[in-house]
């Protein structure tokens, strides 16, 4: 990690087939790909440099790789995070309402105080709506989190629930405490090795 | 963690591999495999990660797995016993892990994390000082009067014995008054080679705990001038350290080192220093707690004893910022948290995790033994491949694979047979810190240690050691002001509990602000001679992860070994892909 700036971490979270990846693929690399919508294989997560208020960032946002499906995400996917973005889909009432359910989970394994945003995603699917604005203003509400509405497909509002988080993080001193990044006071640097201290390591003990 | 209960079916029926649990071992091969570009598909009976290596995120969690050993369904655990003390809230913020490993600089483990690019994905913090308790009556007694040894020693060590009792005098006093004052005047020490160059930094500083926990002098400082040690002691340490470096080095000028090695891999290190390197018992029982081994030094042997202790000693001083420490622990619960980042890692190479789901029955294919008509072939049926094994899983579905990677859950039998040994094992949540150990031991450090070990020697005859790991807020295990005690000794049933707590009573009552007990666990483990038999072509039982409290290289050696089996080939072993590296590079630019 070259990078000098400020990092900030990003989850996504929520039920298969919500549309988490489609919305992480559309605002990195503004890719809308219908008939891949699987994460990239191999690839833990990505990176966007932002500019918040003039400053750069590197923003680290981490998809799922599928793990919500079985209900199998792992605690240690919620480590360090400073936001918690949580993406139902509109046209499906069913993940509108286990939403109460990752709302949970970001509370018992993120950190406190961690920025949370609900989005409800695929609002291009007029016709198929089964759930109303209200009802995911009202959710948001309930868990302290800012709400959007979005389409992967059409672009709409699509950068808004990353910038708004990001604001949202930046403005928390406590959540850019270098502490909570995993730079705690007691972290050793584990710097990846040079090809030449590999090679001269050999198998030493 | 999953309150659905409600699953949809697999993916696919059809897999390469099928990895049944997810502790350590099966996890490193869920990555491995995974990253070569095998579908694998690994499920846990347990809902939870890690299997015998997981960690717990409140008191409740322990509670209910404390009622399941007791129950008998916890394999290799009994015995388990719970405390809280009133108004105690265990709700969060809180991980208590059965696994809290320490990793070495100089692992197998470690090389393969930065092989992997994976040393990011954890939080790494150091191990600081071992500390040994010690009374100054112990630390008296010089070399080769303790007698256990007369017998053996030469003419050699009978003028130790003359050349110790003359140095006795001089240390008459007490090993440690006045250091803390004035350190510079203590002991004006000079000998050995590497006093020269530390004489030029500060003395001494060996520090105290709890009473009489004496710090383990391992640095060149600390061996160069601890003050219970003689200038004749210092010299036999160091030739002692010389041997420990050189026992297993190829080099022809070192030969005599190795000779010695083989020769002596069946004494105990007590009677091999003694005879040897004739240091004070005390300076051996230091020595021994660096071993990290259940035994004490009368009954451990230098074939085990050695190679360990040259991990350690090859590995301090080479941790940035942090010089005086040989060991690095994970934070988060160590090892569990290895399983939960692994597992992450084998889904992101492509593969499935499922848990609350274990495997039913397993059949050898009979499609696999058919010879599949030509037709079919040639039609072009190619994603229909032939598995070799067919296995029903306990909810009913059926999956075929070629492999099956599980762990030998082979029940020992209570009543200790042949071959088991059992650890009785604690965790303590205190309500204070322990000072100084989470002290920076030199001001030019920049690292504040998380994690140390003590260890309180056994002092009767077929007694054994108790070890204590402490682990720090700092770990994100337990809220800021608390500490975690991990204490284990080997026993051969119940009455290690009682060993335990009289260490942890040692420990604590010594602190001026005695911290108070939160909760506890104790419970017993017990590992067993692995049957280890492959029981069909194309199912692997991996041996259970053992008792100890150290990351074992071998533990990746066995997932090497059987990526092998299935690879044909060690080479690319948790490698990513270079399309995945080649992004990864991009994204950093």
């Amino acid at each position: 990690m070259s990078s000098q700036d400020p990092t900030i971490k990003l989850l996504l979270i929520g039920p298969s087939n919500s549309g988490k990846t489609a919305l992480l693929l559309r605002y990195v690399d503004d890719i809308f790909d219908t008939d891949n919508a699987t994460a990239t294989i191999g690839v833990d997560f990505k990176v966007k440099k932002v500019s918040v208020k003039g400053k750069p960032h590197r923003l680290l946002l981490f998809d799922t790789a599928g793990q919500e499906r079985f209900r199998t995400l792992t605690s240690s996917y919620y480590r360090n995070a400073q936001g918690v973005i949580l993406v139902y889909d509109v046209s499906n009432r069913e993940s509108f309402l286990s939403m109460g359910h990752w709302f949970g989970e970001a509370e018992t394994y993120a950190s406190p105080g961690v920025i949370k945003c609900l989005v409800g995603s695929k609002i291009d699917r007029v016709g198929s709506r089964t759930v109303k604005r209200e009802e995911g203003e009202a959710l948001a509400k309930k868990y302290g989190a800012t709400f959007y509405e979005c389409s992967s497909k059409t672009r709409q509002n699509i950068r808004e629930p990353f910038v708004t988080t990001v604001d949202r993080i930046v403005d928390t001193p406590q959540l850019m405490d270098p502490a909570l990044l995993g730079r705690r006071d007691g972290t050793v640097a584990l710097r990846p090795r040079t090809d030449e201290e590999i090679a001269n390591s050999g198998c030493s003990c | 963690m999953a309150t659905f209960s409600e699953h949809p079916p697999l993916p696919s029926t059809s897999w390469d591999i099928l990895i049944s649990g997810s502790s350590v071992k099966q996890s490193l091969l869920a990555v491995a495999l995974g990253r070569a570009g095998r579908s694998v598909l690994q499920i846990d009976e347990n809902t939870y990660y890690g299997g015998s290596s997981t960690a717990f995120y409140s008191f409740s969690d322990i509670c209910t797995w404390a009622l399941r050993v007791n129950d008998g369904h916890e394999p290799g655990f009994s015995n388990a016993i719970v405390f809280q003390e009133e108004g105690v809230d265990g709700k969060r913020g809180y991980i208590i892990s059965l696994s809290p490993h320490l990793v070495y600089w100089h692992s197998a483990l470690l090389r393969l994390l930065r092989s992997a690019d994976m040393t990011d994905s954890f939080s790494w913090q150091a191990v600081g000082s071992w500390w040994v308790w010690l009374t100054d009556e112990d630390v008296a007694i010089p070399a080769v009067t303790s007698g256990i040894t007369l017998g053996e020693v030469g003419v050699k060590a009978a003028k130790m014995v003359a050349a110790v009792t003359g140095a006795k005098k001089k240390k008459k006093g007490g090993w440690n008054k006045g250091r803390k004052k004035e350190p510079a005047a203590e002991d004006e020490a000079t000998g050995i080679a590497a006093v020269t160059a530390a004489a030029e930094e500060k003395p001494t500083t060996l520090r105290r705990v709890g009473g009489n926990f004496r710090e383990v002098p391992c640095t060149f400082e600390d061996v160069a001038w601890s003050a219970d040690l003689t200038d004749r002691d210092r010299g036999h340490l160091g030739e002692f350290l010389r041997f420990v470096m050189k026992h297993d080095s190829d080099e022809p000028a070192d030969h005599k080192y190795r000779d010695i090695f083989q020769d002596n891999r069946t004494k105990t290190l007590h009677d091999f220093i003694s005879k040897n390197f004739p240091l004070p018992p005390s300076a051996i029982t230091s020595l021994s707690s660096l071993t990290l081994l259940p035994a004490p030094s009368t009954k451990m042997l230098v074939g085990a004893a050695v190679p360990r202790l040259a991990t350690h000693f090859g590995s301090l001083g080479n941790i940035p910022d942090v010089r005086s420490a040989a060991a690095l622990t994970i934070a988060y619960g160590g090892s569990a948290e290895l399983c939960q980042v692994f597992s992450r890692a084998a889904a992101v190479a492509g593969g499935v995790n499922v848990l609350g789901r274990g495997i039913k029955s397993v059949q050898k294919s009979k499609a696999a033994s058919d010879v599949v008509p030509k037709t079919l072939l040639e039609a072009g049926a190619e994603e229909e491949v032939k598995r070799q094994l067919d296995v029903e899983l306990d909810n009913g579905e059926t999956v075929h694979v070629d492999w099956i990677i599980g762990e030998d859950a082979t029940k020992p039998s209570a009543e200790s047979p042949s071959g088991a040994v059992s650890i009785a094992r604690a965790v303590y949540i205190i309500s204070g810190p322990i000072s100084p150990i989470f002290e920076k031991k030199y001001k030019d450090e920049t690292i504040i240690p998380a994690a140390t070990v003590l260890m309180v020697p056994a002092t009767k005859e077929d007694a054994r050691p108790v070890y204590i790991i402490v682990r720090s807020a700092v770990t994100g295990e337990c809220p800021r002001g608390q500490c975690l005690l991990y204490v284990l000794t080997e026993t051969s049933g119940k009455a290690g509990y009682g060993e335990i707590e009289s260490a942890v009573q040692r420990l604590l009552d010594n602190q001026i602000e005695p911290p108070k007990i939160l909760f506890s666990l104790q419970y017993i483990t017990t590992s067993h001679q692995p049957s280890h038999q492959d029981s069909m072509d194309g199912v692997i039982n991996l041996a259970s992860v053992g008792l100890g409290m150290v990351f074992e290289d071998e533990w990746v050696e066995e997932a090497m070994t059987v990526y092998e089996k299935i690879m044909g080939t060690r080479e690319g072993f948790m490698k990513l892909s270079d399309a995945a590296k080649r992004m990864l590079d991009e994204m950093d630019e």
